[in-house]
């Protein structure tokens, strides 16, 4: 943020023009707004194709594992889309009977795709709004990251770009920077730490109360993330059961095409109708049961063993020392 | 200058090295090297430099068997090395007769100094404190943190007034930060960064006291004599970057991206980075860089320095080290040497920046190094406090010459953000007491935190009417000492940690020091096992120290320690201050029952033969090397 | 302190300092040419070299460590970002276990179920593949270096080496191995900076092969996984047939395990077991259920579960029930309860007359050989009392002239059930009900639906058959795709051109000898291959033979089943119907019926070799010739040869018409003579003088047989069923008219009704029409259908293969093609060579040498 020269000028020479630095020059956490989640993944996507594609079809030095990791939301895209092409591009040119039969299995597909990426984002999310409850640890807390990159070439001045992180996507390296640089921000360093340390349910006032909540939040940041390595795929294959049952095949299938307005007005509630359909047919299968008992146990059991130990440990007061015999005191 | 901050370690991390805090934590390098004209740096015809001031020679100087060059040149005693190189200075016009009566009567009482630097760093003998000398007794007489018109900023005058307090407080070594001249393009801060230095074979002309006779140089000579005197050793920072004032004078040295752009370290602008190799496959070094390094060294030992602080470390390879160490050691056997390096890494996070192997470098000469302890706030367990001393005394096997290596208490070190962040002033006790403690460690402190200071500076990335940069803005490092500005002498409000180092310090330099520099170190564990009491013994003859501490910051920790020769209601004395909550501890026949309050940690002398066999983990001086025997 | 200044030594320090300079120099030199100098330390971590087949055992291996860590990451919450990133990948693998699973159980046929698990891992398979053939092996050809090459690091994980490309552990590359790599991507031997500059290409192209792939994933996997899908399903189809095929012969002999297992399934017997109970139940309460007989029937329907109807039951369990109800419950002529109800309130004299009253009655009604049922013994009861009024007096006996349905609830009841029969007969009917029920009914049902589940495995097994035969004798014909795609939208759109096509196509077979010879070869040989298939013990297995085996083995253990009659020649059961219907198995009527499921293939390959057989014919003549012939043999009236060319064109066609166009139901009716005047205009006015008699339609027909089917077996409609049939559809439009709506919801009665009338009016037996619908499974469908459906799959496949084959070849293309073009490093021309001074131009130009 420049200051004009001129005001510098008349400044007395014993003394100095304080100015509140923005802090959006440098990492620091955002606050999460509903489209936030929406924007950055949008922001990936766009970066994606017109950043991260050409630098690594380049080799540029300045191309860093976050860009790699974020080109991999490409092919879970493409590969979706291209699932429901495959089974429904060119089912108009069969022909009759074909067409029809064509046309069902690539809806099936469609739908199947659909409610695996809905499950997989529902698995994730319950573990996350779980967590959050439960002490109040937002897995999904962001921050805004300047890249500082090498020249491209020379007396290349374009070197700084935006990435978009979540402070606790790494359990090695939590960024605890950020949350202190927050808590400095509102004038107490520990602010977070000592909310966390009352919501585990320390009552007194603590000396460090970071040293004690940050093991603690490792541990169940481990712990959530274990779980959900393996319960979204578990809610996303009982998505795709749902979506081959016959109530949800006639609904993608037989019903008559609504106007617009009209479609509005009661494709909620079909869906809905059809879903619980779907579901209650499932249940009557044996596997059926046991996906949904399985999603449903995942995520609890996932929620409720990274919880359940984040309280404070008993205080054990009894102490070794018999206060009635001598003792000394230092 | 180190790239990890508290929090943040590169050397353990896993596959995604996400360049976090790395940019933000690294100071930035010292000031370009100011030089009327330009100077060639040609190895073969060396041209005469001047003003290349004569080496002291330290009278019992100990001969280095290099097949005896040392002999045919005649060891004339010559009478002061500071008026001789005043006499030589600016190609020999002669000095006025005021100031030169002025120089001598500054070295009137000469001292007769032993530089022992080495063999204290190897015997942790040495208890450091590191300064820099342009804020290091500055007077900031409107309370504004910073010095502007008419205020004094610190230099070497000044600071000489600051030594008897350090002596006092039982600090027998200086780090001194960069002392060089400070590049003023895209500089950081209003001063400059002391790491981006315009020129590293002369001083900081800021740093000369202008009512003081004798040039910057001599007023160095002056100050590290006065440092002598008081039987405290000084070694200076080599930065291991420059700024671009100085990589635009002198190419060779630089190293350039193919395109010829300048290489910077992970993207920063405002330092350029030395070209190492000619040619890397085969290991071929740049004889420019060489040649530089070996005049800082002769610069550096002619000022009567006596050892060398090479920042980052990794920044050149072991070959480079193992030429430049054995040469500063022919003038001077006793020259120490300490190595910023952490612990082993297989690549680095930092882009154009090599990985980080210490005990390369410690095989190419470094006497000790930086190690893992300013992580030690995540280390929660006291087993992880032993792994990691235990980690440091296998290490000792690597070194064949039977001569140990050690580390230095790099609890907080001025990349670091100031320890009272971690527990105010009892944490800051503790680590203190701990570090005073542990075997192959010499204890470290930055300037300040003797006091307690935080490093809060009011006029964070505010705007300065003056400046001798090309920057108005004073930038800061939140919580980090000031190494851009010329900032307000450090310190903060809380003396009690001062007492307690200086207790501890001088209980090192006293009747304790074989006990802690030469005894065994035997680990303790408290019954019912709790992994948050640390409990570990020092021996040596007949003397015995034990360590009671809680690494809990926030809670009491209680158990029974169980020492065959503890007699019921023996007495004991805690050589360490009280501070915190109170601890009690009560002798029982064979054992201990102890109640430590919160972050607590007590040093008892008990007489304690058997100590070994209560212990479950025993290491010692075996034959000169320091390794696990139980 | 001694003040040297101005004095002599300060004169000669320059020259001393001077000496200290060359001294310091040549110490210094010492060392920079120092030999034994501290080399850098072997890293801790290192290359992994494995080789495909080692790769493979690791994966395994590798799984097995993330599942140990994935358990204790959840019990002790201590774990890294390299272990978490790889459960994650385990966590993948199990979804895409758990969907195969789920969408499993939704298939019905084992081929569709054995689809789900080959997607599951050819889509596992190719993701992880597609990397491996499609950028490493490329750029290990080409540049010698594997882009995923995996390396364990100081800690001890394996990671991928290149995975970061700002991360990169160089050292564990020994010089030799850079220098390999050096010399495959030909770096110049004299570049000063090789290793570098291999190191940098090496990992630009490792950089940009990750991207690539990244961006190509995303198409290749779900491409390559429906590619493999699409063949490996076409390839399993007639294997799981011939497998089903196999199983089916080897337990066709032994059905008791299936029929014991459809037994032992409570849930499909639940409710009619719960009638029959409760019917034996109120019985030996005394009390006989009002719908016996419908309950029973229902109970007593053999073929109830045989596949919802699938095979039509001669059987008819209504009369099987009411036939066995008559026998067991015969009324004993006992009144005495409905005597009590009736009078006991007046006294037991009472009681006593009224019990004698209707003994009377019954035994006269007895005598008139009257049917004793409580109805018609009450009647007579009336009659006594009216003869002799007198002797029977109390309110009782005005009760009895009481309609039923107004008598008090309880002596109504008693009327209908207990009213003659006494308590024991009640009770040995029940039980009797009860062992027929569980000993024979019972059985029987779960043995017919034992039946109709192996019949639908059969039918699907003909099924896939039909459709490669179909497959086969298209491609045997040889239609060029040109071909194909005319005849595919050809047919949607006019019929003739497709007809035209394809007898184009057959007389050009049938013109050339040798195609015409190795066509039949190859006709002959689809079909031996596709019926049979050889069992494991080696013994042949077809189709129809598995069918006999079956239906001989249910009817056998129908009739085993049969009621068996007590020895104390309890002969109530042995006369009844049901023991008849079961101990005559499986009716003919009843096999023939089952047997139509299944289509035969055999009959589409003749009608095929026939059709070719008449073009043929027309082809050189012959078939007009013997037609001459055979008109003068049978002396009729019109000369052939003077048919014009049109009529003998038109004629061809009539033929082609019926040997190409044919169903069954087309041979009934519009192809025989009189049931189709247009069709036989031209042919009667010019071989027959305008009118054909019977005995000439019958000539003409088994002349026409003899022309198309030259195997005869084609089952042509006799005479009598032609006519019968066409008297059926007249007799039909007469009384219900034409309109479909009503025509095709005619109950199985009413249609009976016409059949018997038609051929009474015909006078022919109404069999004829019983043997309508079973022709049909052997005629099978006509030649040109199976053409078209046929044409048509095998363009929709080609369409979808040359769309979305083309999509992966393109791909692949763009994937190739790109990587020729990787390894360009930044500033490659900047890397000088040796023999020019070590001077870098950009850098020294202001230092003067």
């Amino acid at each position: 943020m420049q200051v004009d020269a001129t005001k510098l000028d008349n400044i007395p020479k014993n003394s100095y023009l304080v100015v509140h630095k923005d802090l959006d020059s440098e990492d620091h956490i955002i606050k999460k707004r509903p489209t936030t989640g929406a924007r950055v993944v949008a922001d990936k996507f766009v970066n994606d194709v017109f950043s991260y594609a050409p630098k690594g079809m380049t080799g540029s030095k300045n191309s860093n594992f976050y860009e790699f990791l974020s080109l991999g939301l490409v092919p879970n895209l493409v590969g979706s889309v291209m699932l429901v092409l495959l089974t429904n591009a060119l089912n108009n040119k069969f022909g009759g009977r074909d067409s029809m039969f064509a046309n069902m299995n690539g809806r099936k597909m469609a739908a199947g795709v659909a409610l695996f990426a809905a499950g997989k984002w529902l698995g994730n999310k319950i573990i996350n709004k779980g967590v959050k409850a439960a002490t109040d640890i937002d897995m999904e807390m962001l921050y805004k990251k300047q890249v500082h990159e090498l020249p491209d070439y020379k007396g290349d001045t374009d070197t700084t770009s935006v990435e978009f992180h979540r402070v606790f996507e790494s359990v090695d390296f939590p960024r605890w920077d950020l949350i202190n640089k927050q808590g400095e921000h509102n004038n107490d360093r520990l602010e977070y730490y000592d909310k966390m340390a009352k919501k585990m349910g320390y009552t007194g006032e603590l000396n460090a109360s970071d040293q004690v909540v940050r093991p603690k939040i490792n541990e169940v940041l481990v712990k959530a993330q274990a779980a959900k390595s393996i319960s979204p795929y578990v809610w996303a294959a009982l998505g795709v059961a749902i979506a081959a049952q016959k109530p949800f095949e006639e609904f993608m299938n037989f019903r008559q095409k609504p106007t617009f307005s009209q479609a509005v007005k009661e494709l909620p509630k079909q869906i809905a109708t059809t879903m619980t359909e779907s579901v209650k047919s499932l249940a009557k299968t044996k596997m059926g049961k046991g996906l949904m008992i399985g999603a449903a146990a995942t995520s609890i059991l996932g929620v409720w063993n990274a919880v359940k130990d984040f309280k404070a440990p008993k205080e054990n007061k009894q102490s070794t020392v018999d206060y009635n015999k001598q003792y000394m005191e230092f | 200058m180190s790239i990890n901050n508290a929090g943040f370690n590169p050397q353990i991390q896993g596959q995604m090295p996400i360049n976090y805090q790395a940019q933000a934590a690294m100071a930035p390098y010292p000031a370009p090297f100011v030089q009327a004209q330009p100077v060639i740096y040609n190895m073969p015809s060396a041209q005469i430099y001047a003003p290349q001031a004569q080496q002291v020679q330290p009278n019992n100087q100990v001969q280095q068997p290099i097949n005896n060059v040392q002999n045919n040149v005649p060891n004339i005693p010559l009478a002061s090395s500071l008026l001789k190189s005043y006499l030589t200075a600016n190609g020999k016009q002669l000095q006025n007769v005021s100031s030169v009566s002025a120089i001598n009567g500054l070295n009137n009482n000469e001292v007769q100094w032993k530089n022992n630097l080495r063999e204290n760093l190897r015997t942790s003998k040495a208890n450091i404190m590191a300064v820099i000398p342009r804020t290091m007794n500055a007077k900031d007489t409107d309370g504004n943190a910073l010095i502007q018109e008419g205020e004094v900023r610190g230099n070497f005058i000044n600071a000489v007034e600051r030594l008897d307090e350090l002596k006092e407080m039982g600090i027998n070594t200086l780090h001194v930060l960069p002392i060089h001249p400070t590049g003023k393009e895209k500089a950081m801060g209003t001063a400059g960064s002391l790491y981006a230095p315009s020129d590293l074979l002369s001083i900081d002309p800021n740093l000369k006291d202008p009512n003081f006779p004798g040039s910057a140089e001599d007023q160095c000579k002056y100050f590290i004599n006065e440092c002598h005197k008081r039987g405290i050793s000084v070694m200076l920072d080599l930065p291991s970057c420059v700024s671009l004032d100085f990589a635009k004078k002198h190419p060779e040295l630089m190293a350039y991206e193919k395109d010829g752009s300048d290489k910077t370290p992970g993207g920063w602008q405002d330092i350029r980075m030395f070209r190492v190799f000619d040619n890397e496959a085969t290991r071929e070094l740049n004889p420019h860089l060489l040649e530089l390094h070996k005049k800082y060294v002769d610069f550096v030992q002619d000022l009567g320095f006596d050892g060398i602080r090479a920042d980052v470390g990794r920044a050149k390879p072991a070959e480079f080290w193992d030429i430049i160490i054995p040469y500063s050691r022919t003038k001077d056997p006793d020259f120490g040497w300490l190595a910023e390096t952490y612990t082993y890494e297989d690549a680095s996070p930092q882009l154009n920046m090599p990985h980080d192997r210490p005990i390369e470098l410690l095989k190419a000469g470094f006497d000790a190094y930086y190690g893992q302890y300013h992580i030690f706030d995540q280390w929660t367990k006291a087993s992880q406090l032993r792994n990691y001393v235990n980690e440091q005394i296998d290490m000792q096997k690597e070194f064949n010459d039977k001569e140990p290596r050690t580390l230095i208490g790099s609890f907080s070190t001025h990349d670091d953000q100031s320890p009272m962040f971690y527990g105010g002033s009892p944490w800051v006790q503790f680590t203190s007491i701990l570090q005073s403690m542990l075997p192959l460690c010499n204890p470290y402190f930055v300037d300040g935190v003797q006091s307690g200071d935080y490093y809060l500076y009011p006029y964070e990335h505010a705007y300065a009417p003056e400046t001798q940069t090309d920057t108005h803005e004073l930038v800061v490092h939140k919580g980090r000492i000031d190494i851009f500005n010329p900032s307000r002498k450090p310190g903060g409000n809380n003396p009690e940690i001062g007492k307690q180092m200086s207790n501890m310090l001088n209980l090192r330099n006293g009747e304790y020091n074989d006990v802690i520099t030469k005894g065994s170190t035997c680990w303790i564990k408290p019954k019912p096992d709790n992994d948050e009491i640390i409990c570990f013994a020092r021996q040596y003859g007949n003397k015995t120290l034990l360590v009671l501490g809680n690494r809990n910051v926030n809670k009491r920790n209680s158990a029974k320690i169980e020492l065959q020769d503890i007699a019921k209601n023996t007495q004991l004395k805690d050589l360490t201050l009280p501070y915190g909550e109170k601890s009690y501890i009560q002798a029982e026949d064979g054992e201990l029952n102890v109640d430590l309050a919160p972050s607590r940690i007590h040093v008892f002398e008990i007489n304690a033969p058997n100590i070994e066999n209560d212990s479950f983990d025993v290491s010692k001086f075996v034959n000169g090397t320091y390794t696990k025997v139980k | 302190m001694l003040n040297t200044t101005n004095n002599q030594t300060n004169l000669s320090l320059t020259s001393l300092d001077m000496q200290q300079r060359l001294q310091d120099r040549r110490v210094f030199e010492q060392f920079l040419n120092k030999t034994n100098r501290v080399t850098c330390d072997k890293p801790k971590g290192h290359l992994v070299k494995e080789n495909p087949a080692q790769m493979f055992g690791s994966m395994f291996v590798d799984i097995a460590k993330d599942t140990k860590n994935l358990g204790n990451a959840l019990l002790t919450g201590k774990s890294n970002d390299h272990e978490l990133g790889r459960m994650n990948d385990l966590g993948m693998k199990l979804g895409g276990g758990l969907i195969a699973a789920a969408l499993i159980g939704s298939k019905t046929t084992t081929s569709k179920k054995l689809m789900e698990i080959f997607g599951f891992g050819t889509f596992f398979s190719v993701m992880s593949l597609w990397p491996k053939v499609a950028i490493d092996l490329p750029t290990k050809l080409m540049h010698g270096f594997n882009p995923h090459q995996k390396y364990i690091d100081s800690q001890g994980r394996k990671k991928q080496f290149f995975q970061d490309n700002q991360y990169l552990p160089w050292d564990v590359w020994s010089k030799e191995e850079i220098n390999k790599v050096a010399d495959k991507m030909n770096v110049p031997k004299d570049l000063k900076d090789r290793e570098e500059f291999t190191k940098e290409k090496m990992r630009t192209i490792a950089l940009q092969g990750n991207t690539l792939w990244m961006l190509t994933a995303g198409f290749a996997t779900p491409l390559l996984t429906s590619l493999a899908c699409n063949r490996i399903e076409e390839g399993i189809r007639v294997p799981v047939a011939n497998h089903n095929l196999r199983k089916l012969s080897s337990d066709a002999g032994n059905l008791e395990g299936a029929v014991g297992k459809v037994l032992s399934d409570t849930e499909l017997f639940k409710t009619q077991d719960e009638k029959v109970a409760s019917l034996v139940q109120s019985l030996r309460q005394g009390v006989m259920p009002e719908n016996m007989a419908e309950t029973l029937g229902e109970a007593f329907d053999i073929g109830r579960y045989a596949n919802d109807g699938a095979i039509r039951m001669e059987a008819n369990g209504l009369r099987d029930a009411q036939d066995l109800i008559s026998r067991l419950f015969v009324p004993s002529g006992s009144y005495d309860d409905f005597a009590k109800a009736l009078a006991g309130a007046e006294g037991d004299d009472a009681v006593k007359q009224a019990k004698e009253l209707f003994e009377a009655a019954f035994k006269s009604a007895k005598s008139a050989n009257a049917d004793d049922s409580f109805e018609s013994v009450l009647a007579f009861a009336q009659g006594i009392v009216q003869s002799n009024p007198e002797k029977y007096a109390g309110e009782w006996v005005d009760r009895i002239f009481d309609d039923i349905d107004e008598m008090p609830e309880t002596l109504k009841t008693l009327a209908k059930t207990k009213a003659g029969y006494s308590q024991e007969t009640l009770s040995k009917g029940a039980d009797a009900i009860e062992r027929v029920y569980r000993e024979s009914v019972r059985p029987a049902q779960a043995t017919m639906k034992t039946f109709g589940d192996k019949l639908k495995v059969l039918d699907g097994i003909s099924g896939e058959k039909y459709n490669k035969t179909a497959a086969k004798m298209v491609k045997a014909l040889g239609f060029s795709d040109k071909e194909l795609t005319v005849l595919r939208n050809s047919s949607t759109a006019t019929g003739e051109t497709l007809t035209k096509l394809i007898t184009e196509k057959i007389a050009e077979i049938a013109a050339n000898d040798k195609k015409y010879e190795e066509v039949t070869r190859s006709l002959k040989k689809v079909s031996d291959s596709i019926e049979t298939v050889t069992t494991k013990e080696g013994s042949k297995a077809s189709i129809k033979g598995v069918f006999e085996t079956l239906a001989d083995k249910v009817g056998e253990s129908l009739k085993a089943l049969g009621i068996k009659v007590a020895d104390e020649a309890d002969d109530v059961l042995s006369g009844s119907t049901l023991k008849q219907t079961l101990e005559q198995g499986l009716t003919e009527q009843e096999r023939l019926a089952a047997k139509s499921n299944i289509t035969s293939v055999d009959a589409m390959i003749t009608k095929l070799r026939s059709a070719i057989e008449l073009e043929r014919k027309i082809g050189d003549g012959t078939l007009i010739k013997d037609w001459a012939k055979f008109a003068e043999e049978h002396k009729y009236k019109g000369n052939i040869q003077a048919m014009t060319k049109e009529e003998i064109e038109n004629f061809y066609n009539m033929c082609r018409r019926v040997a190409w166009q044919s169903t069954y139901g087309d041979a009934v009716n519009k192809f025989y003579a009189n049931g189709n005047s247009s069709f036989f205009k031209t042919l009667s006015d010019t071989i027959f003088n305008g009118t054909m008699a019977d005995g000439e339609i019958k000539d003409w027909q088994l002349r026409m047989k003899d022309m198309i089917d030259a195997e005869s077996c084609i089952p042509f409609p006799s005479l009598e069923e032609s006519k019968a049939k066409s008297m059926f559809y007249q007799l039909r439009s007469q009384k219900y008219g034409d309109s479909l709506d009503v025509v095709s919801h005619l109950t199985k009665e009413q249609i009976r009704e016409l059949e018997v009338e038609a051929a009474k009016a015909v006078g022919v037996s109404d069999e004829v029409f019983k043997s309508h619908g079973i022709r049909f499974a052997d005629y099978g469908e006509s030649v040109l259908n199976t053409f078209k459906k046929q044409i048509n799959q095998m363009h929709n496949d080609r369409s979808w293969m040359k769309v979305f084959g083309g999509a992966t070849i393109a791909l692949l293309g763009v994937t190739f093609i790109s990587q020729l073009f990787f390894g360009k490093v930044k500033d490659e021309h900047l890397y000088q060579r040796k023999e020019n001074n070590d001077t870098f131009e950009g850098r020294n130009k202001n230092v003067n040498k």
